[in-house]
């Protein structure tokens, strides 16, 4: 495949692109869906294709298609600059970069494509099983998703990578019903890991805890409305620094000031005890690359520091426009979509706080537990963020729990009322749409962390 | 290779294989995109696509395997895979059959025979059309995308079912952003088979005029209840996660739909008819089979307020004992892109809300009080308890009526399930979002909550 991908950037070099590359990925996926102890679903995937880019000026060509021979492939070259050339956007030229070359393997202990599919099914149907502990639970679900990709990557810098992702994920879920009242509770783990991740954890214990707190759910009230103290725990955490402060530091919102967070290096954003960073290196975690599809190895971005906005996130393009290097952000969902500077793993790091010293000064507040979703506002500066339940706090002691919170508001006035930072940095793991597509592999995460929000549910 | 070749290859390797029944869905598109970035056509794109996905059943035990397909080869690896996985498969309980062949019910709806063959560079010229209607109303397009792809899929199965489904899609969507110390954003959606839907004009219009009633739109600090009125674009969000989950067999077999006990009882207030409606060009996803094979029908789901049926593919029509009801899906309303990738499962193909006899302005002219959402941050409902709160990015307030101003950053709280037993007015004003076809809807009972 080497020698169509080189070819290609050849070609569309020849024909008058200013920058190129050609991406080949072949992705195998493995799924098994185990409901109310019976198989749900066994299937396997498999995604393979070439994607070529085009720059001319600062309008990008792009062609994809599954079909790989050379002449298929010098087609799409053609295809690709004649697109790039009826496109209008002016743009800087993307500065040389080092020329890369190597075959990188994902960091997997055990591998988990080594593994038999029988160990895989018994465990995910042990999982489903576990969740069974009363007549109040009427569905039980558990899930396993594993996935490796294999990108070759070709570019006219002369880099010429191969790499690996390979990802793990099991989840259950749990549904209880009682009295006509129905509420659900998941868990999820998940990572760049292999079969040794699941393998660290007491499986049944999380079937047993996600049946457990769906019971619970049962008995949740409504939760307050309005300004509130909020103690988001590290999966809201996470979501608020994603949501709220990352999409807006994605520098191709920057070029094009749609973001609130244009011009404010070196200003003051948050309380001094907030540091936010984006970290594609931390190892194990959900979000993490090898490289971005630019064939940029990921790295390191500080995002907050002690309050001080410090900077953005980069793929080539934006950081040609705006004079700085790559950070390896530049991402795509696969071979065949467009390519936008997206986060990795994004989170808050640990403050001093254990989660009882933040509860205890809590007269009237409440403390939230998993996210559902969330939608950033780079333009309006707010964000909304749903929690899958909370608990009520009275008096310094948690009282009761609450069923689905939204909190909602603007960033940077609720990062200015953050007061207390937790110790511990937890991550989780989903998958993150520029708007409503485009969706690529992320972990958020930060500790408990205690702030004035705007909350609400029925 | 087309994809009638790959299908029957795949069919003939797993039967090789042992496969009972063996199924195949292919499918090749187009997709030619235009993205706008900052008022500028920023990327243009043409892909091609092709696949398949193979079911396979060994007896009651069922695996699915699917491909990016180039050749022979790939259709019968995809085949053997599948075969394969089915012999560690543990058997299901009731689930032995891919449905039969059945002629269909409905005629195929016409599609847009422009799309097959357009030259992007007209995208390119629509793009720029919308662009310049928005800069002229003093706003800027941040980003955009205009997409059309033609999709052909073969559905066949060792039942001797043969069936050709042809599509066409156009989806737009669109950001304008009125610049100022408080900017303002304006977010249109256009799903539609039909590239004439799209008027790029109006589109600019449109974006720029939310846009700018967004800069002026004020947080509100205080919590009210009045009735609200959620436009179509926002409540097509809203059904999706709620009422979809609710009527989906699926979620009935696994004892987790708010209304698995509801059927012939009364779930809306008598204003409701919802119908799943495939014969409807509009429709986004209309066909004359589902993505099974199995034909599809108008039916009535809700009529009067009354819940009247569940909408079943095969493997749950199979637990449930009943017939498949056309409503095994695949395809989304927004991209034709590894169709292939996804199982059936129970879905609307183009769920329809009878609309009202008074447009919108009308229905604003005679509320005392009220909330009018154009735009939430991101329209989901709790599925298993209807529960909301969902921030509103642009809202109209009404007094005495009339809109009175803008609000932002509120949440509109209440229950969806609660919600459709509280319909004020059902307007006139249909349209295709998503896979439905529906009005704007005006419910009782919901709060808007403030900072205070």
């Amino acid at each position: 495949m080497e020698d169509e991908l080189r070819q290609a950037v050849r070609l569309m070099q020849d024909l008058g692109a200013e920058f190129c590359d050609a991406r080949h990925q072949e992705s195998r996926t493995l799924s098994i869906a185990v409901s109310n102890h019976e198989l749900r679903s066994m299937s396997n995937g498999r995604l393979a294709g070439v994607g070529l880019r085009a720059r001319i000026g600062g309008s990008w060509g792009f062609a994809a298609s599954a079909d790989m021979d050379r002449k298929s492939v010098a087609e799409m070259a053609r295809k690709a600059v004649r697109a790039a050339r009826s496109g209008s956007s002016p743009g800087k030229p993307i500065p040389e970069q080092p020329s890369r070359t190597g075959n990188y393997r994902a960091k997997a202990r055990i591998p988990p494509a080594t593994v038999p599919i029988e160990e895989k099914l018994a465990m995910v149907k042990d999982l489903d099983e576990a969740q069974k502990i009363s007549d109040k639970i009427v569905n039980t679900n558990a899930l396993y998703a594993e996935g490796l990709r294999i990108t070759t990557l070709a570019n006219s810098f002369g880099s010429l990578l191969r790499w690996e992702d390979g990802r793990i994920r099991l989840i259950a879920n749990a549904v209880a019903a009682d009295s006509g009242r129905m509420e659900a509770y998941r868990e999820s783990i998940a990572g760049t890991k292999g079969m040794e991740l699941l393998q660290s954890y007491d499986l049944a214990e999380v079937g047993v805890h996600t049946a457990r707190e769906a019971i619970v759910q049962l008995g949740a009230v409504k939760p307050p409305s309005g300004l509130v103290t909020c103690i988001s725990d590290p999966e809201i955490t996470g979501l608020l620094a994603h949501e709220v402060m990352g999409h807006a530091s994605e520098a191709d919102e920057i070029v094009k000031r749609r973001s609130f967070l244009t011009g404010k290096i070196g200003e003051k954003v948050a309380n001094e005890q907030i540091t936010m960073v984006d970290d594609g290196t931390l190892e194990g975690a959900y979000g993490s690359i090898i490289f971005d599809d630019e064939g940029t190895p990921s790295s390191r971005t500080v995002i907050i520091e002690n309050g001080t906005y410090r900077g953005y996130m980069q793929n080539l393009e934006t950081g040609a426009e705006m004079g700085v290097p790559s950070t390896g952000n530049g991402r795509a969902q696969d071979f065949g979509r467009r390519l936008w500077v997206r986060m990795t793993n994004t989170y808050f790091e640990a403050g001093e706080w254990t989660l009882e010293e933040m509860i205890e000064d809590v007269k009237h507040g409440i403390l939230t537990d998993k996210f559902v979703n969330g939608m950033e506002d780079p333009v309006g500066g707010s964000f909304e963020a749903k929690a899958h339940r909370g608990f009520l706090i009275e008096n310094g002691k948690v009282t009761k729990p609450l069923r689905a919170i939204t909190l909602t508001g603007k960033a940077l006035d609720i990062l200015k009322t953050t007061d207390a930072v937790g110790k511990k940095v937890k991550h989780d793991a989903g998958h993150c749409g520029k708007g409503t597509e485009d969706y690529v592999p992320v972990s958020s995460g930060g500790p408990y962390c205690r702030s004035k929000i705007i909350a609400g549910g029925d | 290779m087309d994809i009638i070749e790959m299908a029957s290859s795949a069919l003939a390797v797993a039967r090789r294989e042992g496969a009972t029944q063996a199924e195949a869905f292919t499918v090749a598109s187009v997709t030619k995109s235009v993205y706008v970035d900052d008022d500028r056509i920023k990327i243009v794109e043409e892909k091609g696509d092709q696949g398949l996905a193979v079911r396979v059943l060994k007896g009651r035990k069922l695996a699915q395997a699917s491909s990016a397909c180039a050749s022979r080869e790939d259709a019968e690896a995809c085949a053997r895979a599948a075969a394969s996985l089915a012999d560690r498969s543990p058997a299901s309980r009731a689930y032995d059959s891919f449905p039969r062949p059945e002629k269909a019910v409905l005629s195929p709806p016409p599609r847009d025979g422009r799309i097959a063959d357009l030259d992007v560079s007209v995208l390119v010229e629509m793009a720029k059309a919308t662009v310049g209607a928005a800069n002229d109303r003093g706003t800027k397009v941040p980003r955009g995308v205009l997409r059309v792809a033609s999709t052909m899929m073969a559905i066949m199965n060792t039942n001797g079912l043969e069936v050709i489904n042809r599509g066409t899609l156009v989806f737009a969507g669109y950001d304008a952003m009125a610049e100022g110390p408080a900017p303002g954003e304006g977010v249109g959606n256009l799903n539609s088979p039909w590239l004439r839907d799209y008027d790029p004009v109006r589109m600019g219009e449109d974006i720029a005029r939310q846009a700018l009633q967004a800069r002026e739109a004020r947080p509100m600090d205080r919590s009210i209840k009045a009735p609200v009125m959620v436009t179509a674009g926002e409540l097509s969000g809203m059904l999706s996660s709620s009422i979809a989950f609710a009527l989906s067999a699926e979620s009935v077999n696994k004892r987790r739909s708010p209304w698995g006990a509801s059927l012939d009882k009364r779930v809306a207030s008598p204003e409701i008819d919802l119908v799943d409606d495939p014969s409807d060009p509009q429709g986004a996803l209309s066909a004359a089979y589902d993505d099974e094979g199995a034909p599809t029908t108008v039916k009535k789901i809700v009529e009067n307020g009354v819940l009247r049926t569940f909408l079943y593919d095969s493997y749950n029509s199979s637990m449930s004992s009943r017939p498949p009801s056309g409503n095994g899906m695949r395809r989304g309303p927004s991209d034709a892109q590894y169709l292939f990738q996804s199982s059936p499962g129970c879905r609307p193909v183009n769920l329809t809300l009878r609309p009202g006899q008074r447009s919108v302005e009308e229905i604003i002219s005679s509320m005392d009080k009220g909330v009018v959402v154009e735009k939430f941050a991101y329209p989901t409902v709790n599925p298993f308890t209807g529960a909301f709160a969902l921030e509103a990015r642009l809202a109209h307030l009404v007094n005495r009526g009339a809109i009175s101003g803008q609000i932002k950053h509120a949440l509109i709280v209440g229950n969806m399930y609660e919600g459709l037993k509280n319909i004020v007015e059902i307007a006139s004003d249909s349209r295709t979002v998503g896979d439905m076809v529906l009005p704007s809807v005006v419910f009782d009972g919901f709060e808007a909550v403030g900072s205070k």
